[in-house]
């Protein structure tokens, strides 16, 4: 299969998106509802055909299904390295996978929202309706469509107009809405997970990937792979991870805590490999050349400081005061604190801390695994409500 | 005795912003009627008593600006009256139907008393307005109320556009100043996320401290040498105070925690799940789900299913136990930390203050009770607020506090994993973006303010103000900048610390990916209308209704 360039492949993906979205709607229009308190049919007009009810149960399988998709964590790195070199062929499919599931997910969970709606109106309407008219009619209004309770300004409104609801309780407009997939920006960020573990995201806009082409030619995204280059700009040195271009994140080890970090988005040639670039005609063409500079820039992220994870300094000869209230700054040797330092023997900071630190102090460190309500599944009495 | 030092309480009062005008269906929304009168309540009951009883004693609380704003909707004060009512219906009912057993009929009777006083204290005496019955303690000194980020944003994530973080604390402290009359002096940090970057921003807005993890003041550069026993202030001339380790565990600590005691309320054994379907349908979730109504009528008992029936009495020796055991470890930990310090140490506790009531039913009692024996007993400490010690301590070492936070392990990993990690790039991207609006529309405000003067002139000279009013430029201003204001409504929300957390934890997972779309989708949707000049009315002023949070904001704060 071929490896599609992004611009033609994001294009077939919106028209499959489209035409499987149309396909999905028909489908789901067609299936009799069973969840057992919305009871909302399709009616027989064009809106109907469009917002239907499906089990909420879809959308977060679909959210799964995305991000497991779209996030990368440096574990998974291998999988997918072996994953992209057993078939390219996977790229087009996958990515179509991920839209379609974001499509997907654009449909039923839109009905969902249709649903709630509906179902309040729905009952609503009974306690008004069923007052006056037989069971049967009570349960026909029950069974209008979710469009009517939320944009139809025709028959629905009427109806609804004649509802006591309606004239009490504003009705809002159902809003459905999916995340960006790209915001069409090249970016590289960087956020520090733990001290030692830092995120990446980065993305690269389409102008950017036409002038690397029109640079380097139409085939510089095949015969070329994405690498991330870590500065560690505190210690002075940098270190360079492979990437692959299905994945948009990574979590990066670092070995050194409370440095200032900077991430680089490059990328670097590889052999040509024709069966990435099918469409090439080879007789016609010509051979591709494989590209002579080493590297090629991309982008830069921020620079990030990581945190600290440990005490800093066993000793301490000067300590700063500040007056708060005058903002003073007033110098101390560590001698004029005489419970610190005594008999010309200064307790360590190390040691004071064991000292004022019976029980939490171990082995040089911390135990960090303080209960808190932030603080999920290590032993801490839960008080959020969530 | 004589006093060696201080012990602090802080307890963090927060939920996320969920306010749903458009359906009765959320299950979210009883979040705030449970902490209502689960953990509100019982505390503004028992500072009363302390009060009339003439305890002199102190507490600091934070108050969230979205907790805050949803004590004040007129919509959640009469949601939570229905809430109350439909509650009593059913106690009235259980006392019918626990006849038979007569320790189940007491607690029946009890519950029956207790949200029929929580409904008259509620709707006849607080006249729904809860936040000034808080600001009231304020007001006579025993309680000091602190602020937060505006949506208990986490700034370890924001600060990568600081003018997002600035934000989230400009709103905090105006949404602050609009409900208790005055400035704060110190700030929960949303989820106690400390970054350096932000302490220029909090100084800006006259905050003089914050709390963080133990670890935020013993991994500072250079160390401090009392530890989290005193506070340290950083080179922006803001003050961190470290939490207490060994209070935390006492507390919260699922395992040896007080919470944990055998006498007290079982949390999960709950009539919603454990009566007839039938009979309390009308009382759970309108969707038929089972759900916790807040009956409950066992204690813990033991690693057992076969619990007890509860008994109030046994519950209050145990807090009472409890208190003097948190009494003497204080007492201890505050006599062998003094030996090393030159100044009198400070324990901070800081905790949720869901965490008492709510989870831990009889730790408002607790509370009421070591409150009054610190002040009765023997004991070599004294309460006090942060504010207070600093006033009283202004000599503070000059440290860099570390990055931290109070989520797991100490960092950013509860707010940042391979669950929640897609939605990062889309909080930056709108925070960069209402910059962009904020600067690309900064006349807009200044604008509408002058034609506002014309209009203002014109009326005092009796002329007709439609040579104004009827205009496109007013109309179009005015509508622009309720697009700005929403759209600076929609990222804060979007904001929350809430929505990652609720994902990590795996629990009202789906509501929380829902949040995150709708708010970036509503601002993608204003951004889109602002640039092409066709701003959707009718969209606008639903939003305005449903995420009708902070009326006042200036969209102007990310300038």
């Amino acid at each position: 299969m071929p490896r599609k360039t992004k611009e033609t492949g994001e294009n077939e993906i919106v028209k499959l998106t489209n035409a499987i979205k149309e396909v999905l709607s028909k489908n789901i229009s067609l299936k009799k509802d069973d969840s057992k308190k919305s009871t909302s049919k399709k009616k027989p007009t064009k809106s109907a055909t469009k917002k239907t009810t499906t089990k909420k149960t879809s959308t977060s399988k679909t959210a799964t299904a995305k991000k497991a998709s779209t996030s990368k964590t440096a574990t998974a790195k291998k999988a997918t390295a072996k994953k992209a070199s057993a078939s390219k062929t996977a790229t087009a499919k996958k990515t179509s996978t991920t839209k379609t599931a974001t499509a997907k997910k654009a449909t039923t969970s839109k009905t969902a929202t249709a649903k709630k709606t509906t179902s309040k109106t729905a009952t609503a309407k009974k306690a008004t309706t069923s007052k006056t008219a037989t069971a049967k009619k009570a349960t026909a209004s029950k069974t209008a469509t979710a469009k009517k309770a939320t944009t139809s300004k025709t028959a629905s409104t009427k109806k609804a107009s004649t509802s006591k609801t309606a004239s009490t309780k504003k009705v809002f407009a159902a809003e459905y809405y999916d995340l960006p997939f790209r915001y069409n920006q090249t970016v590289v960020k960087i956020l520090a997970q733990t001290p030692k573990n830092l995120f990446v995201y980065w993305e690269i806009s389409d102008e950017d990937r036409s002038a690397l082409k029109k640079q380097y030619g139409e085939y510089f995204f095949e015969i070329t792979k994405p690498v991330l280059i870590v500065y560690n700009e505190t210690l002075n040195y940098s270190f360079e991870v492979e990437i692959d271009d299905f994945a948009n994140s990574w979590y990066l080890h670092v070995d050194d805590s409370n440095s200032e970090y900077k991430v680089e988005l490059g990328r670097r040639p590889i052999p040509v490999n024709y069966s990435y670039m099918p469409d090439y005609d080879i007789e016609k063409n010509g051979p591709i050349e494989e590209l002579k500079t080493p590297y090629f820039y991309i982008s830069s992220s921020n620079e990030l400081d990581a945190p600290n994870d440990r005490i800093l300094f066993n000793k301490i000869s000067k300590v700063y005061f500040r007056n708060v209230k005058t903002n003073e700054l007033i110098e101390k040797d560590i001698s004029d604190f005489p419970n610190i330092y005594k008999d010309g023997i200064f307790i360590n900071i190390y040691k004071l801390y064991q000292e004022l630190y019976k029980e939490e102090i171990k082995n040089d460190s911390f135990n960090l695994y303080n209960p808190s309500s932030g603080n999920i599944g290590s032993g801490s009495f839960s008080s959020r409500f969530y | 005795m004589q006093k060696k030092g201080y012990v602090s309480f802080v307890l963090h009062a927060h939920l996320p912003f969920i306010h749903h005008p458009e359906s009765d269906d959320y299950l979210e929304e009883s979040w705030l009627y449970e902490a209502i009168s689960e953990t509100y309540l019982p505390l503004l009951k028992y500072f009363k008593m302390l009060v009339d009883e003439k305890v002199n004693f102190r507490i600091t609380m934070s108050m969230t600006p979205p907790l805050l704003s949803m004590l004040d909707s007129k919509l959640l004060q009469q949601k939570y009256i229905k809430y109350l009512e439909n509650l009593i219906e059913l106690s009235e009912k259980e006392i019918k139907r626990t006849t038979f057993n007569q320790k189940m009929n007491n607690l029946s009777h009890y519950y029956f008393e207790r949200y029929s006083e929580d409904l008259r204290l509620y709707r006849d005496v607080y006249n729904c307005d809860i936040i000034s019955q808080f600001k009231h303690f304020q007001d006579i000194g025993v309680l000091e109320i602190i602020t937060c980020g505006a949506t208990h944003g986490y700034f370890p994530i924001l600060y990568v556009n600081e003018k997002t973080v600035r934000a989230q604390i400009a709103v905090g402290v105006q949404t602050y100043e609009r409900f208790f009359g005055r400035k704060p002096r110190g700030i929960w940090l949303p989820e106690c996320g400390y970054v350096p970057e932000a302490d220029k921003y909090l100084r800006e807005f006259g905050l003089d401290y914050a709390i963080v993890e133990s670890h935020g003041v013993l991994y500072a550069n250079p160390t401090p040498i009392y530890g989290t026993l005193a506070p340290i202030v950083s080179p922006d001339g803001f003050t961190v105070f470290g939490r207490d380790m060994e209070s935390s565990r006492q507390v919260w600590s699922s395992i040896n925690g007080y919470p944990g005691d055998f006498n007290y309320r079982d949390f999960y054994k709950d009539i919603g799940y454990e009566t007839d379907y039938e009979y309390i349908k009308p009382y759970i979730a309108h969707n038929g789900v089972r759900v916790h109504t807040g009956i409950k009528y066992h204690r813990i008992t033991g690693k057992t299913d076969n619990k007890d029936i509860y008994d109030i009495g046994w519950a209050k020796d145990s807090a009472e136990k409890q208190a003097g055991h948190f009494l003497n470890s204080r007492t201890n930990q505050i006599e062998n930390a003094s030996k090393y310090m030159d100044k009198p140490p400070i324990v901070l506790c800081p905790y949720d203050a869901e965490l008492y009531g709510h989870w831990w039913y009889e730790g408002p009692y607790w509370l009421y009770i070591l409150f009054k024996k610190i002040y009765y007993d023997e004991c070599n400490f004294e309460l006090i607020t942060p504010s207070e010690y600093i006033d009283k301590y202004p000599l503070i070492q000059q440290c860099t506090p570390c990055r931290s936070s109070w989520g797991a392990n100490g960092y950013s990993e509860v707010w940042l994993n391979p669950s929640n990690d897609y939605a990062h790039k889309h909080l930056h991207k709108a925070g960069d973006r209402m910059c962009e609006l904020a600067y690309n529309f900064r006349n807009v405000k200044s604008d509408l303010d002058q034609l506002e003067y014309e209009i203002s002139e014109l009326r005092k000279q009796k002329k007709s103000i439609t040579k104004i009013t009827s205009t496109k430029k007013y109309k179009d201003l005015k509508l622009q900048l309720r697009a700005l204001n929403q759209a600076a409504r929609e990222l804060l929300l979007l904001q929350s610390s809430d929505w990652l957390f609720i994902i990590t934890n795996n629990t009202m997972v789906d509501y929380a990916h829902r949040r995150i779309k709708d708010h970036t989708g509503r601002f993608t949707r204003l951004y889109n209308e602002l640039n092409s000049g066709k701003i959707d009315k009718k969209f606008l002023e639903e939003i305005e209704l449903k995420d009708a949070i902070f009326p006042d904001i200036d969209y102007r704060i990310y300038l």
